[in-house]
């Protein structure tokens, strides 16, 4: 029995509201209104403490970005260009690695100081290298997999392995939605396909699948299946839900249980109904003005998918929705981040065409005051090795193989610290040295900044308290503001 | 479960047993998804594409719309309990999705066949295929205002019929 006295179906059909009366039922219950068994085993849904941010959008540049090609100058590298990586033969992954990883190559990019803080960024960066006052770099990562797959894997879901929810599904967990009618967790592609590990990326794992990733697509209906099949109205829509819940009361059936998922599926179909008009509000940027299209570089043909992207992703986190995903590359090769042929062929495409894009939703959200709620971070599933790739056909040896030990992204906004460094890899670039900074503690900072403790969200799998940090994972501390 | 349900009302279900994995339509935005878009999916003629779920190929980076939104479980992680979630994506499948608009034609065909002409036998028909009961007096009526505010076209009232939550949960 809810605490009401009755039971959700007596209440709706006494109350005669209909499809109404249940969509507001579901709502109730999904604050806790009434004792809602189906509701209570998903529900976490209020932060541990006063969060920073209340949304977040991560660029994932996919393939893995060369961290001493943008964020992290070595000259030391540029002066030994040419000669072997010590300790080649004595290190196990660069053993397994060393049909790949020949001489040392020197970056040929161009680095220069921005802002007031006067951190260096490369010449592929420039338009976010202006930002750079507002951006807090990480120069230390780290991570477990070399492989793209895995790598993907883990910077999603902090398991190399397939099968556990990922960043947005424990937020959405841990804090609910904001907009009860977008889904609270979005994910864009790149217009050449999907990163290599797919779905299970934005995937749920063992939570229901109402904590998924839902994609969106920037042409088109952004929703799979949004728009009604060809010859249907609204109208006829319209009559179909209500015959759909008026069946949906049934005849009396005594004895039975109290059901709350009956009545939150019809309130989910009214949802979805409501959905198919705000889904397309949300990505229409006819709206929009001209100097904004412009920001994001609409009017360039190289900058305009990525653009639209991070426009969205924008319209987004301004309607609620609580983490957006919006991938750079896509496929394999040279599509993507994955730079084993010529880094500088490779990036100069993919920094071209995210450069622009990147620094227009930093200035777009900040002018518009949103940057202090809204945390944004930049990056791929590992970076590139010191050494030359001469593996691949149609290279001039100025490629980089994959590297897990060293690696550079940036957080900016929503409670992060911006205009520092955080961490060092050492004289090459090869692997993190000073404060190292693992996927686990990326994401324990990442849950901190949106007010969770990352050894508190739990969620009962299995037997155990399961965490995205596992049990791992420490805040760290100077990233914060 | 579902998707066999909906199969077997249609009377397209195949229940043919053993043999290779099927490979239902997908739409090109799901496997837009693949790293390498079609990658490893192959085509499965109709009446072997109508098999049970049991037969679909799992390939682990590439879930299927009608039974991913619906809580299937990773195939890489053992799953001592399904978890059972309500979300408005999955009303969007069940409601305009490809699959959903095939089974409510398969089964408006049907009661064509078997309901006879006047919709009042047609709707007694679907409610006895889908719910196995009769249609009390008050739901004859509900569907017969839809159906004649719909021109009399049974495919919209077929799809209503295999969304309902009586078709979907067991008591």
């Amino acid at each position: 029995m809810s605490q009401c006295g009755k039971t959700r179906r007596e209440m709706i059909w006494e109350s005669g509201a209909g499809f109404a009366g249940a969509a507001l039922t579901y709502l109730l219950a999904g604050s806790g209104f009434f004792n809602a068994k189906a509701a209570a085993a998903t529900m976490e849904k209020k932060p541990h403490f006063a969060p920073k941010a209340k949304s977040c959008i991560f660029l994932f540049m996919y393939g893995g970005p060369s961290h001493m090609d943008t964020f992290d100058p070595k000259p030391e590298l540029v002066k030994r260009h040419g000669q072997q990586m010590p300790n080649m033969g004595t290190d196990a992954l660069l053993k397994l690695r060393s049909s790949r990883l020949g001489a040392l190559l020197g970056s040929r990019r161009k680095f220069t100081r921005y802002g007031q803080s006067g951190i260096e960024v490369s010449d592929f960066y420039p338009h976010v290298g202006k930002c750079i006052d507002d951006i807090a770099v990480i120069r230390s990562m780290w991570t477990d997999s070399f492989a793209h797959g895995s790598g993907l894997l883990q910077m999603n879901t902090g398991f190399i392995r397939q099968g556990f929810p990922s960043i947005g599904s424990w937020l959405n967990y841990g804090l609910g939605t904001e907009n009860e009618n977008l889904p609270g967790y979005v994910v864009m592609l790149d217009h050449r396909g999907g990163p290599i590990s797919g779905p299970p990326n934005w995937g749920s794992g063992y939570m229901p699948a109402s904590f998924q990733g839902t994609q969106f697509r920037s042409s088109g209906d952004p929703i799979l299946n949004m728009d009604p099949p060809a010859g249907v109205t609204a109208g006829q829509q319209r009559r179909q839900l209500d015959l759909l819940a008026k069946l949906g009361r049934g005849p009396a059936v005594s004895g039975a249980p109290e059901n709350d998922e009956l009545n939150a599926r019809i309130a989910s179909f009214k949802l979805a109904f409501r959905m198919q008009s705000t889904a397309p509000e949300a990505v229409d940027l006819s709206k929009e003005d001209e100097e904004t299209k412009r920001l994001y570089g609409l009017d360039n043909p190289v900058t305009a998918p990525y653009g639209r992207n991070c426009l969205i992703g924008r319209r987004l986190v301004e309607r609620g929705v609580r983490f957006v995903q919006l991938y750079s590359g896509g496929g394999h090769g040279d599509a993507n981040w994955d730079a084993h042929r010529d880094v500088d062929e490779n990036h100069s495409e993919h920094c071209a065409e995210t450069d622009q894009p990147i620094a227009a939703l930093l200035t777009d959200l900040k002018r518009r005051g949103l940057l202090d709620q809204t945390l944004v971070i930049w990056g791929g599933e590992f970076g590139r090795m010191p050494m030359s790739d001469t593996t691949r056909a149609g290279t001039k040896g100025g490629g980089r193989d994959h590297n897990p030990r060293g690696f550079s992204m940036w957080m900016a906004g929503g409670g992060v610290k911006g205009g520092q460094v955080v961490g060092a890899t050492d004289e090459f670039g090869h692997a993190a040295v000073d404060n190292r900074i693992h996927v686990h503690d990326l994401h324990a900072t990442i849950l901190h900044l949106m007010g969770l403790d990352h050894t508190l969200l739990t969620y009962f799998h299995g037997g155990r308290n399961m965490r995205l940090t596992d049990v791992h994972g420490h805040v760290v501390k100077q990233l914060l503001a | 479960m579902i998707r066999d349900s909906a199969l077997s009302v249609t009377g397209s279900l195949n229940p043919a047993m053993h043999g290779p994995s099927i490979y239902p339509d997908l739409p090109k935005p799901v496997l837009a998804q693949q790293s390498r878009p079609g990658d490893g999916w192959g085509k499965s003629p109709g009446s072997e594409a109508a098999r049970r779920s049991i037969y679909i190929f799992a390939k682990r980076g590439l879930p299927v719309p009608e039974i991913d939104l619906l809580d299937a479980p990773d195939t890489t992680v053992s799953c001592e309990r399904r978890r059972v979630s309500v979300t408005g994506p999955q009303a969007l499948t069940l409601f305009n999705g490809a699959f959903s608009q095939q089974q409510a034609a398969g089964l408006a065909a049907r009661i064509r066949a078997e309901g006879g002409v006047a919709l009042k036998g047609q709707v007694a028909r679907t409610f006895q295929l889908v719910l196995g009961r009769d249609a009390s007096a008050r739901e004859l009526d509900d569907s017969l205002s839809f159906l004649n505010a719909s021109g009399g076209k049974l495919e919209p009232f077929c799809l209503v019929r295999l969304n309902t939550n009586e078709f979907f949960y067991l008591n």
